[in-house]
């Protein structure tokens, strides 16, 4: 049985990147030529990214990533294109990801309510610790 | 069969009708109450009492939960007398409404803004009513919930490996709910998907902003010691087997 | 006509319920501003727009302004008279007018409107609704509508004009509208809908292209009432031109590297075929999905039509171009009020941060409706930040998964029957699927737990466990009573499109008790109790249509079950099933399935629970057991190690309606049953073919499903026990 392949993010075709000329090539014209960046550089506005990823899944076993292409544009203060840098699979560190959670208040459904609860109409139940109700 | 049979129309003088409202509110029994109350505004609603029953009745369907009645009784309440003296309250109760029927981060959070919606309104329309102070603190209290969802959507597209997906939701976090409990951990995700797409240059300015604005916090901690390489040893060992899949089952 | 000067004061008179300071908030005239009547002529209408007054007039005293204002009344109370069909909560729930809110003319007008659309949608063209005002005293009012409901206006006939090649009755059968029958009490489809007309013509138009008649067009669709104003009479005039075939079909793609030979497989029309415009838009799918799949994110297939009225052909040419260059930005899940987030998300083709593709949103949408756990699922793209940007929101409304169901039901071989279960199809809204069932039979008790957690690791894997205790009194067919007890862990995967296959581990422990003394001396051997632990694998590859009533396709299933693993019986049972149906021309449909099975004992002989028993509901015209190895003296069935069945069967209407559900079965069963471990003179095990043939009836009937079976064997030996006559009812409510 074939591998279902999954083309995910936004791979740049390398003709389109070659027309982007470091020192020439404007924000806008990036823009017109790239489309708007996948997402942009988090603290300064100076460098956009173009993200990626390949997969390829088999049966149940978990989608293995083929390849991972990113693409970073890099804007002087101007709004000029300073470099281009580019990444790929051999780049990316193994990362193992933290598995505490910062926690969030709200209301879990219990098991009998919900199941009982369920049928019919959901009545929201209240949470226990609504705070002050404020007075009359 | 049975069914609570319509009671029978009664005429009775306002007071007796609105001191019996009161009672039932004494004694808990917040349904009657609320009946009681539109019974007030119903033979009599040109009387004062009338306005003060319908925000009683508001009230009361508050405290019986039921958040809906509450609500719709508020709205009626405020267009009829916006320039009641306890109008303030009429609009925080509101939005305690809303605020009472959030659920957790997993779920819609359609209350959730409307929550927000009416308590800012709150602090907008009476900065210095007695309400205000504490709607600002459950206002607080929503943006942490909205981001919390952020970070539940991202994590869940961080763990399948979507790193582009989970940067543009962490991003959201950490630009829009910067003051909330979640951005310090927004920060250290970022991190870790920068660090597995290979752009490290990204990670480390994560990481120093983390530093810089939450030094002693645990993510920072994570976030550094992931960036010193002790932790990025080709060891790929994501905890022992029984947890992995106690955790996706329950 | 206000003159000059400033308002030094504004006066408000005549308010009773209204505070003064309202009525003052919502004018835009405050003491101070000058006597200016474009100004106060805004204030007149602000206040007329609150709907709160009945009447509102401004004048001046000299520098005061007089703001005197009549409020409208409030609602003491509404009520209805005259609804017999439609009760008063519907009526309440459609009306705008509450108790206690204002009453002003405009809302009664829109209120009486809206009854009539709740009584039109129902078929009730007639009625009429009037509504009367009754004063009380503190400018209050009662409120009735008093509603005559008139006749139910149904439709008497539907008549067809110009329709050669199809029949009026198989074009009455094409369009949803039906003609009133008295029969038809269940469904409102007989009744007078102008919205209802209007889709059979584009259902007739749908039909008509798909058999080919491109130049097809719905001249006009008349619906006249009758004189006795009891009905209409439908009359629709068509004109079905001439039927084409296909002239040139060709692909021809604009993407760079794409060639269009290497996707011609797909294209459904064939030259010189008949014209199928349906196959026109499966094409279109077939081609963006294998296309969107080879990586070409934005792809927009556009057929072009070219008609050759001579000839009668229609050449098709499918445009491959690539589509507007458009991402998605976010997909916002709402409306899950129970469900978890990623229980929806992860049913997604699409991800956040992908190119966005009609195709792939289309078939999300339909994972997320096969969940089965929403009422409603709609999903919009609205535009993003910037032009190429587009944020996908889903719509879910959910629906209780939660089922408590009854079912009672009789059969020949359990006798009278019944079962309760309790199931949670999205427990928690994690997904998770938990059934508690027990079901109680004159012969046989059965509790069972089973729990199915669908994305087991969020993988597309399932895995679940069922916990089961099953007591069976077997003592007509081999005079024993039988309990098993035990638990299994399963898992489940989709190896393709077609192809699932799932793994199983059981450990359950059989005990055979209350054997009598007339029982046959291989039965006497197993009193007691043995444990098996079993590993089971099942392979299934499944071409139905539908697996409730399949009408169409094909089906084979490999199950084999190896014990050994422990337990005290080690054995392996391979067992091969296969299903063929065949609409001959709907409903009349043919099935042909068989069932071939084996066990091969590593111990000295298959213990007898464990063998195969034949007759029944895989055998007709022989009772449970009926068939195979059986102790001559004491009649007891010991089971076999071999076996196979076949049956082909034909089911057809009854020329009946089929909102009846009725259809009749011509069927014959053959099969047979030999190779018993149990070995003796007083043992008959012969491996002939035994065969029986019989008619049947069943009736979805608005209670349950009723199957009625009426079979003579044909072949059989003396020792098989026969039985013509098996009836099965069950319902679930």
């Amino acid at each position: 049985c074939s591998p279902i392949v999954q083309q995910h993010g936004n791979l740049i075709a390398s003709e389109k990147l070659n027309e982007i000329r470091p020192g020439a090539t404007t924000k806008d014209e990036v823009q017109r030529i790239l489309g708007t960046p996948s997402t942009l550089s988090t603290f300064n506005d100076r460098s956009w990214y173009y993200v990626s990823r390949r997969t390829s899944q088999v049966a149940f076993f978990a989608p293995s990533t083929e390849s991972q292409e990113s693409v970073a544009i890099d804007f002087d203060t101007s709004g000029v294109v300073a470099g281009v840098r580019q990444f790929d699979l051999r780049d990316s560190k193994s990362v193992e990801l933290v598995a505490r959670q910062t926690p969030s208040v709200g209301k879990e459904l219990g098991f009998l309510e919900q199941l009982i609860g369920n049928i019919g109409k959901f009545n929201a139940a209240r949470r226990t610790d609504s705070g002050n109700r404020g007075e009359i | 069969c049975g069914g609570t049979k319509e009671e029978a129309y009664v005429e009775r003088p306002v007071e007796e009708l609105y001191n019996d409202g009161m009672n039932r509110i004494a004694e808990g029994s917040y349904r009657d109450a609320a009946k009681k109350f539109d019974e007030v505004e119903r033979q009599h609603p040109y009387s004062v009492w009338a306005t003060k029953a319908q925000l009683m009745a508001a009230f009361a369907h508050y405290e019986n939960s039921r958040y809906d009645d509450a609500i719709v009784a508020l709205d009626r309440f405020i267009q009829l007398h916006p320039g009641n003296r306890d109008i303030a309250y009429a609009y925080y109760l509101k939005g305690l409404c809303y605020y009472e029927q959030i659920t957790d981060v997993q779920r819609d959070q359609r209350n959730t803004d409307r929550a927000l919606a009416s308590l800012q309104e709150v602090v907008r329309r009476y900065p210095d009513s007695r309400y205000a102070r504490d709607a600002k603190l459950k206002i607080d209290l929503t943006h942490d919930h909205l981001a919390g969802k952020e970070m539940a959507i991202g994590r869940y597209y961080l763990r399948q490996g979507n790193y582009l997906a989970a940067i543009n939701r962490f991003r959201v976090v950490v630009e829009k709910y910067q003051t909330t409990s979640q951005a310090p951990e927004a920060l250290h995700r970022l991190t870790e998907a920068y660090l597995a797409l290979g752009i490290t240059a990204e990670a480390q300015t994560a990481a120093a902003v983390l530093g810089h604005n939450f030094p002693g916090s645990d993510w920072y901690t994570d976030s550094y010691r992931m960036l010193t390489g002790k932790d990025l040893a080709p060891k790929k060992d994501e905890g022992s087997w029984i947890s992995r899949v106690w955790g996706s089952i329950f | 006509q206000f003159g000059q000067g400033t308002i030094q004061e504004v006066r408000i008179e005549g308010t009773q319920r209204i505070e003064p300071e309202t009525v003052r908030s919502y004018m835009s005239v405050q003491p101070g501003d000058q006597f200016d009547s474009q100004a106060i002529d805004r204030s007149l209408k602000a206040l007329f727009a609150t709907n709160l007054f009945a009447d509102v007039n401004l004048r001046r005293d000299g520098n005061a302004l007089i703001v005197r204002i009549s409020e409208n009344p409030i609602i003491n109370r509404i009520a209805f008279e005259g609804n017999r069909r439609i009760t008063n909560e519907i009526l309440t729930a459609e009306v705008q007018l509450k108790p206690r809110t204002v009453y002003t003319r405009t809302k009664i007008q829109n209120d009486v409107k809206r009854i009539l659309d709740v009584y039109r949608r129902s078929g009730r063209f007639a009625a009429t609704v009037e509504p009367k005002v009754i004063q009380r005293e503190q400018n209050r009012v009662d409120l009735v509508f008093e509603i005559d409901e008139g006749t139910l206006t149904g439709i008497r006939r539907v008549n067809f004009v110009g329709n050669q090649k199809y029949s009026d009755g198989r074009l009455r059968e094409v369009i949803q509208t039906k003609e009133t029958r008295w029969w038809r009490f269940l469904t409102s489809d007989d009744s007078y809908d102008p919205d209802r007309l209007t889709f059979d013509r584009e259902l007739l138009r749908k039909f008509y292209l798909s058999e080919g008649y491109a130049d097809f067009r719905v001249v006009s669709s008349v619906a006249e009432l009758t004189p006795d104003r009891e009905g209409f009479v439908v009359t629709v005039t068509v004109d079905e031109g001439d039927k084409y075939k296909y002239g040139k079909v060709e692909v021809v793609s604009q993407l760079r590297d794409l060639d269009p030979e290497s996707v011609r497989g797909l294209v459904a029309a064939v030259e010189g075929r008949d014209y199928n415009a349906d196959q026109v838009e499966t094409t279109i799918t077939r081609l963006t999905d294998a296309i969107g799949n080879r990586g070409y994110a934005f792809v927009d297939v556009r057929p072009q039509i070219t008609r050759d009225r001579e000839k009668k052909e229609i050449g098709v040419t499918f445009e491959i171009q690539e589509g507007p260059r458009v991402f998605v930005e976010r997909i916002d899940i709402v409306g899950n009020v129970r469900t978890l987030d990623k229980v929806v998300r992860r049913e997604f083709q699409l991800v956040e941060g992908d190119a966005f593709n009609a195709a792939k949103l289309r078939r999300s949408r339909q994972r997320v409706r096969d969940l089965g756990y929403f009422k409603k699922v709609e999903m919009t793209n609205v535009p993003g930040a910037t032009p190429d940007r587009t944020v996908v929101t889903v719509e879910v409304e959910e629906q209780s998964t939660g089922e408590i169901a009854f079912g009672a039901g009789f059969s020949t071989s359990n006798g009278v029957l019944g079962d309760v279960s309790l199931r949670e199809r999205n427990l928690l809204g994690r997904g998770q699927d938990l059934r508690i069932g027990f079901s109680l039979s004159e012969r046989s008790q059965e509790v069972d737990l089973s729990f199915t957690e669908p994305y087991f690791l969020d993988r597309n894997l399932s895995a679940g466990f069922d916990v089961f205790r099953i007591v069976r009194d077997l003592q007509d067919e081999s005079s024993y009573d039988e309990s098993i007890t035990g638990i299994s862990l399963r898992s489940g995967f989709q190896l393709s499109e077609h192809l699932r296959q799932t793994v199983r581990y059981t450990l359950r422990q059989d005990e055979i008790k209350s054997v009598p003394s007339t029982a046959s001396r291989f039965i006497k051997e197993l009193e007691g109790s043995s444990i098996a632990s079993i590993v089971g694998t099942t392979l299934t590859y499944d071409r139905r249509d539908s697996r409730m009533d399949p009408t169409d396709g094909y089906y084979v299933t490999l199950a084999t079950d190896l014990a050994g693993l422990g337990g005290d019986r080690h054995f392996l049972k391979p067992k091969l099933s296969a299903g063929y149906y065949f609409p001959i021309s709907l409903p009349w449909v043919l099935s042909v399935r068989g069932e071939v099975g084996h066990i091969v004992s590593f111990d000295d002989e298959v213990r007898l629970t464990d063998r195969y028993f034949i007759g029944g509901d895989n055998c007709r015209g022989f009772r449970n057991s009926g068939v195979g190895p059986r102790d001559t003296g004491t009649k007891d069935a010991l089971g076999g190690n071999t076996y196979y069945t076949a049956t082909t069967e034909l089911t057809f209407p009854l020329g009946l309606p089929q909102e009846f559900g009725l259809a009749g079965r011509v069927f014959g069963d053959a099969c047979s049953l030999w190779n018993s471990d149990s070995k003796g003179d007083d043992v008959a095990d012969k491996n002939s073919i035994r065969f029986a043939t019989g008619i049947g009836l069943s009736w979805k009937s608005p209670l349950g499903p009723i199957r009625l079976d009426f079979a003579v064997p044909v072949l059989k030996e003396d020792s098989d026990r026969t039985e013509n006559f098996r009836v099965s009812f069950g319902t679930r409510f």
